[in-house]
């Protein structure tokens, strides 16, 4: 993961995100960013890559996506991506598209931050890899 | 979505689907159907599209996906899109594909119609045999 010391892809400096690892060394290597151990900054989200990592927040049970290619027709794949089970928010459980986000809902309110993993699908259902 | 008056990717007239924008507004440019609020009509449906929503209906526990380029090898994506959670089908227990189909199965009965978006995964790449 890396800690962004300007704006990349959309994600705002000062944000913990997790891009592909060639990315994130190119990044570091010109100074965007320093390596972090992470978790990903949890909350809302504003992207232009198709595909990421985000976190809900302990107390919550949700979280936006907010990508402009995003349409309400849109197809995306989420899941828990964390290697220690949430007490409470066990899955994935629905996800909402719409014109230029999408929410994904947990099971419940997380006891603490959980990471998920998202990607938006192309309609052959392939993922989108121009990051 | 859109209300076929026509049978359309193997969707039958009278069916309320969801396509892609662009595709929905050439379907209906040519008369093909009209703008629908929705939500998409539940239960089976046999479609040759590799992606969609299905419903399924109040009290159902599960909906099949009949098309003909499915495997029982096929992959699936599918989630829960209905836009208030129901208070009984909460999430997809099962996706089990077969020759020609997919069923989905939810943890429970739904108490009112829920929505499910899906699509059949590509098998490409690295991992691709």
């Amino acid at each position: 993961m890396i800690l962004l010391s300007r704006s990349y892809g959309g994600y705002a400096a000062g944000t913990i995100v997790q891009l592909p690892t060639t990315v994130e060394t190119v990044l570091v290597s010109q100074g965007l960013g320093t390596t972090s151990a992470g978790p990903v900054t949890p909350g809302a989200v504003t992207t232009t890559i198709p595909m990421g990592r985000v976190g809900i927040a302990a107390g919550a049970s949700s979280v936006v996506v907010t990508n402009a290619s995003i349409t309400t027709e849109s197809k995306v794949w989420a899941c828990v991506a964390q290697a220690a089970a949430d007490g409470t928010l066990l899955r994935v459980e629905r996800i909402l598209t719409a014109a230029g986000s999408f929410t994904i809902f947990g099971t419940a309110n997380a006891t603490a931050a959980v990471a998920i993993d998202w990607a938006i699908l192309d309609t052959d259902g392939g993922l989108t890899v121009n990051v | 979505m859109i209300l076929l008056s026509r049978t359309y990717a193997g969707y039958p007239a009278g069916t309320i689907v969801q396509f892609q924008t662009p595709v929905e507004a050439a379907l209906i440019a040519q008369g093909i159907g009209v703008t629908s609020a929705g939500p998409v009509t539940p239960g089976n449906v046999s479609t040759t599209a590799v992606f969609g929503r299905v419903g399924i209906a109040a009290a159902g526990t599960s909906v099949v996906i009949s098309n003909p380029s499915f495997t029982a090898e096929s992959r699936f994506n599918c989630y829960l899109s209905n836009a208030a959670a129901d208070t009984t089908a909460t999430f997809i227990t099962r996706i089990t594909p077969a020759v020609g189909s997919v069923t989905i199965n939810v943890n429970a009965a739904a108490t009112a119609a829920i929505a499910i978006d899906w699509n059949q995964e590509v098998i490409s790449g690295d991992t691709q045999v």
